[in-house]
């Protein structure tokens, strides 16, 4: 095993527990931090995938933005009281078993075929990154301005209390 | 040899680290402990702890919310900056278009009073 | 170059223009309304040109200016331009034309720049959705849309419609998640997220026979990109948010939920499997067959025994779905064409109704609810007979001709049972979409009073004479479409 493969696999138990966390604790602060978690192990797992950018970006915008907001939201709505129990009903069983046995096959699957191997190329890092995103795709990149522009009118028409009639 | 550049960023992760639980350690090691009911407290100063009971105000959702499409914005920036060299007045004029667009959002947000503390 | 984008680059003049009315003049809802309209006639206008100008040269200067520019040949391999494109936009422009009339009506000083903004972007998204050429410009432009949608879902801004908006929300993320997990697939697959590169290696593939990894990484990618795109087609497995959505939202969202969205998905579900995928048929030809049979009987029986209009008119959404899941499921060149004329009436038709549902049912969507409409709007009343009649596909009305179409497609395409399942499908649907002609000619002798407003009463009167005229003199139409798509194959 070399040590990429163990850091790797660190990084991923890391993530996982952190998924796991926000699954199943039942304190929503609790919740947001088993989130924190996961996002930056992700940021781990990007870097080691020679996409030190977006690592950054993640650790950036996700854990550190996306995170305090999701705290925020928790505050405002004053979530001290623990969260329900998992729903066990049949439905949820039901719900359950087909989750694990999509996630069962789809492991099975995977690790039965031969992955293609793409080679990491230097699209990660941030001079390759701007060539693709000025020139190649210079239209998602308007376009990303365009969602954020709905973002802001979004979050003022509906954040906004007042001035109603 | 060649070193992995991100050996440095493992290097300054466990140097940082065994810094900080370090010096937890030694403290805790070498410290004289002499505790008494002020001192246990949490805080020495400010608000006495105890269940957490206020709502935060909904201002706070619309400010982080207009931090956070802001802060993707400048996001955007990085990658530019990097190439815009090379691209020259193309990539100019592409994020100059971006910007004028975020900048009515801006201007939108602010007359409509998002930014300001009721 | 900019010739080619005029009708996108209006709806983007439109988006600013109507966001900075809002800033400059703030609440003006009858000067934003107006504004909005304008561009979108001018677009609609714009997109008409482009048909009408088609030819297989039209997209000779295009290349010819490509070649000179080089940085922009990026556009078009983000954005594919074409005559079926721009059908589409020209039907979703129709929607918001409608969407935008009955919208004044509900919101009055309310419909004001922001929810212009909002309208115009959904349009945007939605035509820029199907004309995307890689994945990140068919994801930003889906987001674009839906996050519209939900903002306008919850325009009204009470319980009932955040309800509808944050299921129709927390839905549509967890749709957008699969997608673009069946992304990641395909780009594991294939090594790219260009659709031009996608099609050529599989056209490569196709010829020497698939690796067992790739055909395995397609199936699963399908599996999660069809959840992705069910949902915005509210097809069967994945229908269960349109009627609470429907019943949620005001009224003329819902509308455009019906229509404009699911012309966009369709759009984008023709463009896939047609033409990502089309040299791949094993890979979804099946999947979409059951998908599309399923989804027009779910959505036929479970609309029997319906007793709200809206949520009615949501089945009735999901099974006509359907029946253009099924042309695209059949193929050819003549699905097609019959697909942009049945989502072209479907969306006057669909309109139409919410136009009297309306009037009638504001608040209380219960089908007795349209008890005594005949007594007290006799025009109303016959307008949305035919309306109706249109929708079960009876002739002489437009409805009959656009399913008659689809039929024809897939016999065409030798699906001559498929073609059945549509008529006896049909025949079900004629069933409830009577039942409400039925509650509307009852005698009513309570005392209520319908709202006199105008806008809707126009709209639904003038769908109603369209569908009619439409009905009768079909070949106005289909010669046109025939016309373009001739002249743009050069046939």
């Amino acid at each position: 095993m070399t040590l990429t493969a163990v850091i790797f696999t660190l990084f991923a138990l890391l993530g996982l527990w952190g998924a796991l966390v926000v699954l199943f604790a039942k304190r929503p602060v609790y919740n947001a931090l088993g989130l924190l978690l996961n996002f930056v192990s992700l940021a781990a797992i990007y870097i080691m995938l020679n996409a030190p950018f977006l690592g950054v970006i993640q650790i950036i915008v996700y854990s550190g933005a996306i995170v305090v907001f999701f705290l925020f939201v928790i505050m405002i709505l004053n979530l001290r009281d623990p969260l329900s129990d998992m729903d066990l009903s049949f439905k949820g069983l039901v719900a359950f078993v087909l989750m694990i046995s999509l996630l069962s096959l789809l492991g099975v699957y995977l690790y039965v075929i031969k992955l293609p191997a793409w080679k990491l190329g230097p699209e990660g890092s941030p001079g390759k990154l701007g060539e693709l995103l000025l020139r190649d795709y210079l239209i998602p990149f308007e376009l990303a301005s365009i969602l954020l522009l709905v973002a802001i009118v979004i979050a003022v028409v509906l954040g906004k209390k007042g001035e109603e009639q | 040899m060649k070193i992995n550049p991100y050996f440095v960023v493992l290097l300054m992760t466990v140097v940082g680290l065994v810094i900080a639980y370090g010096v937890l350690a030694i403290s805790m090691f070498l410290g004289k402990r002499n505790p008494y009911r002020e001192k246990l407290n949490p805080y020495e100063s400010g608000v006495k702890p105890g269940r957490w009971d206020y709502k935060a105000n909904i201002q706070y959702y619309l400010t982080a919310l207009a931090f956070l499409i802001f802060d993707i914005e400048v996001v955007f920036m990085y990658p530019w900056a990097v190439k815009v060299m090379d691209l020259k007045f193309f990539a100019f004029i592409e994020m100059l278009i971006f910007i004028l667009i975020l900048l009515v959002g801006y201007i939108y947000i602010w007359r409509k009073g998002g930014l300001e503390w009721q | 170059m900019i010739q080619y984008f005029l009708p996108e680059i209006t709806i983007l003049a439109g988006i600013l223009v109507v966001l900075i009315l809002e800033i400059v003049l703030g609440r003006k809802g009858f000067l934003a309304t107006l504004v909005s309209l304008l561009f979108l006639l001018v677009a609609g206008f714009f997109a008409l040109r482009d048909l009408s100008l088609i030819s297989p040269d039209y997209y000779k200067g295009l290349g010819a200016f490509i070649n000179e520019h080089q940085n922009l040949v990026y556009i078009i391999k983000s954005l594919r331009l074409g005559v079926v494109e721009r059908f589409m936009d020209t039907i979703m422009i129709v929607g918001t034309i409608y969407f935008v009339l009955l919208s004044y009506d509900y919101f009055r000083s309310r419909a004001s720049g922001d929810y212009q903004f909002l309208t115009l972007s959904a349009l945007l998204g939605g035509m820029l959705l199907i004309k995307s050429n890689n994945w990140p410009t068919l994801l930003l432009s889906l987001e674009i849309l839906s996050f519209s949608l939900y903002a306008l879902v919850a325009f009204r801004k009470d319980l009932f419609s955040y309800e509808a908006a944050g299921k129709y929300f927390f839905l549509g993320a967890l749709s957008t998640a699969f997608l673009t997990m069946g992304i990641a697939f395909l780009y594991l697959a294939y090594g790219t997220i260009d659709f031009g590169t996608t099609f050529q290696r599989i056209y490569t593939l196709a010829q020497a026979g698939f690796p067992r990894e790739v055909i395995i990484l397609s199936s699963i990618a399908l599996a999660f990109i069809i959840v992705g795109f069910g949902f915005k087609l509210s097809a069967v497995p994945f229908h269960f948010w349109t009627p609470d959505v429907f019943e949620g939202a005001p009224t003329p969202t819902a509308g455009f939920v019906s229509t404009v969205s699911k012309t966009a998905a369709i759009g984008l579900v023709f463009a896939i499997f047609q033409g990502l995928l089309v040299n791949y048929p094993a890979l979804w030809k099946g999947l979409i067959l059951w998908l599309s049979v399923i989804t027009m009987l779910v959505g036929n029986i479970a609309a029997l025994r319906e007793n709200s209009v809206k949520k009615l008119l949501a089945f009735s959404t999901i099974a006509n779905a359907g029946y253009v899941l099924a042309v695209v499921y059949a193929g050819g060149l003549e699905a097609v064409k019959a697909a942009i004329v049945f989502m072209l009436v479907y969306t006057i038709t669909t309109f139409g109704a919410f136009a009297v549902l309306q009037i009638t049912s504001e608040g209380n969507t219960h089908i007795e609810n349209l008890r005594g409409l005949f007594q007290r709007k006799p025009d109303l009343a016959f307008a949305l007979a035919a309306l109706m009649v249109s929708l079960a596909g009876i002739p002489p009305f437009a409805g009959f001709f656009a399913k008659f179409f689809l039929a024809f497609s897939m016999v065409q395409m030798n699906h001559p049972l498929l073609a059945i399942w549509l008529f006896f499908n049909g025949a079900i649907s004629a069933y409830y979409y009577l039942r409400v002609v039925y509650y509307a000619f009852q005698r009513d002798d309570s005392e209520k009073e319908l709202p006199s407003s105008r806008i809707p009463y126009a709209v639904a009167v003038v769908s109603a004479v369209l569908v009619l005229l439409m009905g009768l003199f079909p070949d106005a139409y289909t010669s046109f479409v025939d016309k373009v798509f001739g002249a743009f194959f050069g046939l």
